[in-house]
């Protein structure tokens, strides 16, 4: 049975780690994350979750705890932000490293400096090498669902890693959003209880977290390379058996207008809605363009991507993240898809709502039509273009 | 102070670990776990200890053991001893934690004052050799620090 809650991004991530059932949540505040650590803490003050929280000292602590708690068996979940898992760093390795399924609920925030509490995806984008997979969500509703089936799909024996889900900053976390959500008992039947494989247990002793020699270290890496590379099916079986179970289709990178377009716009996150209004509206001014939704930014969707866009005369990526030296950090992914086609689009690089900024149809429309110009000229010069930004106001650097 | 050193079938620190001949450490850490006996699990920082216990695919240890990094072990206890409460498994289990004094009180400080002060049923063990040994002798901030002859500690 289906029920329907108004409900900010934060409490849908909160709501899917309660209905998993979780185990232990170690948690430090961070905004825009906070309100997923205070509203675990109220459901298990109103005995609505049976639960251990743990209200660390530091991120660095909240994963760490988190780690611990997972090795022992427990069904862990946690939720931070931009600085918060910039702190969590060197731990995420290791907790992929170790094969946990833990999942945590990221507020895309930007980094600092400057501070800044705003939307962007520096932050997960920083964290893109640790091992562990990456949804990015476009609404409320999405942040419920890929919370729920981020257990399902971290817990499969065929995957054990653990996952990030990200939500826009205020765009999501803080939005009061309609939110649909399956009964305890639906939940239940989809998502049983934790089995893992191996725990720290006194009837059956394990060491874990061992020191690797060179003679061992690589097979490590490897056996979990490995692991991300042999997802995607069972991400998609996953994803197959929520639609059939709870009628919401997902898919890892998925397509709107895209077959005949000329230019298509790859985008993440909450500026997806965005931009599929901003491509119905040029497409009635008759301008060619379609848009592409990345929800699975680790396993990286390659093959699909290639599918989608093939067979556009050039790929607009429109992204909220900058590798300052080389270009968005989403470009060199999908040029990389595009590297060994035999024929391939103009692939062009737009930065977009850094810290914040608003992303609006405007921007959209300015991005197609660049685009459309680049591909008519044959070039992408400059490579990266920044939307929305006033160099004049820009702070004096060196001489 | 009495210790009670158990009777156990086996060694729970078992020998053909990396530790230097007549290393302190070592024999600590065995005499901790007779103490403590089988129903014992142990989050260890990194450290000489960890290195010298468990090169991988051997170990040391025949009790469940987990390292995860250097400053957060009184964290990964922490969350250790708060699975095995939610999960009813707490009951006759030991939990401690085993650091060097750089690991403890220096890079260890903030880990082990959040332990502390949430009250996690761990006991942590510190091998206070005065200085961060495993890169080679290098200062921190544990008082009274390191003193060369003929000079006194702060």
């Amino acid at each position: 049975m289906e029920m329907k809650e108004i409900i900010r991004g934060n409490m849908a991530t909160a709501l899917a780690a309660k209905m998993a059932r979780v185990d232990v949540v170690p948690a430090f505040p961070i905004t825009p994350s906070t309100l997923f650590p205070e509203k675990i803490s109220e459901y298990i003050a109103n005995g609505e979750l049976d639960a251990e929280m743990i209200l660390v000292e530091s991120e660095h602590s909240a994963i760490s705890a988190a780690i611990g708690a997972s090795a022992a068996g427990a069904r862990v979940a946690t939720a931070t932000a931009s600085q918060g898992l910039a702190l969590m760093h060197e731990v995420l390795f290791i907790a992929s490293a170790m094969r946990l399924p833990i999942v945590m609920a990221i507020g895309n925030r930007a980094l600092s400096g400057p501070i800044n509490i705003w939307a962007d995806h520096s932050d997960t984008m920083a964290e893109r090498d640790t091992g562990w997979m990456q949804f990015y969500a476009e609404n409320n509703q999405e942040a419920f669902d890929l919370m729920l089936m981020a257990f399902r799909i971290a817990e499969d024996r065929r995957v054990l890693l653990p996952a990030m889900v990200g939500l826009d900053a205020f765009t999501l976390t803080h939005t009061m959003e309609p939110v649909d959500y399956p009964s305890q008992e639906e939940v239940d039947d989809f998502l049983p209880p934790y089995q893992p494989p191996y725990t720290l247990d006194v009837n059956r002793p394990m060491t874990f977290g061992s020191f690797a020699t060179p003679e061992s270290y690589m097979e490590f890496k490897w056996s979990h390379t490995r692991a991300l590379e042999e997802s995607p099916p069972v991400i998609d079986e996953i994803f197959e058996e929520y639609k059939k179970r709870f009628g919401r289709e997902y898919k890892r990178v998925t397509g709107y207008m895209t077959e005949d377009a000329d230019v298509i716009i790859v985008a993440m996150g909450s500026v997806s809605g965005t931009l599929r209004e901003a491509v119905r509206q040029m497409r009635k001014d008759g301008i060619r363009v379609g848009a592409v939704k990345i929800t699975t930014f680790r396993p990286f969707p390659f093959k699909e991507i290639v599918e989608l866009c093939g067979g556009a005369k050039i790929v607009a990526i429109a992204e909220r993240a900058i590798s300052p030296g080389f270009a968005g950090p989403l470009f060199g992914e999908i040029a990389g898809a595009f590297i060994n086609q035999p024929s391939r689009p103009l692939i062009s690089d737009f930065i977009i709502g850094l810290g914040g900024r608003d992303v609006t149809l405007k921007d959209f429309r300015e991005i197609a039509s660049t685009a459309l110009k680049e591909a008519e000229e044959g070039r992408v010069e400059p490579l990266v273009k920044w939307i929305n930004i006033n160099p004049e106001e820009a702070p004096p650097g060196g001489e | 102070m009495t210790v009670v050193i158990r009777n156990t079938d086996k060694e729970l620190f078992t020998s053909g670990h990396r530790g230097c001949a007549g290393c302190g450490e070592m024999t600590a850490v065995r005499q901790v776990l007779m103490v403590a006996g089988p129903n014992t699990i142990v989050a260890n920082a990194t450290g000489c200890l960890e290195v010298a216990s468990t090169g991988y695919p051997e170990t040391a240890w025949a009790i469940p053991w987990i390292h995860v990094a250097f400053e957060n072990a009184a964290a990964v206890a922490s969350g250790v001893e708060a699975a095995l409460k939610k999960l009813g498994k707490k009951e006759g289990v030991n939990v401690l934690a085993f650091a060097g004094d750089g690991g403890t009180f220096d890079i260890g400080l903030q880990a082990l004052s959040g332990m502390l002060e949430r009250g996690h049923d761990v006991k942590f063990f510190t091998f206070d050799n005065e200085a961060y040994m495993n890169t080679g002798i290098q200062n921190h901030r544990l008082l009274p620090g390191p003193s060369e002859e003929g000079e006194e500690g702060p």
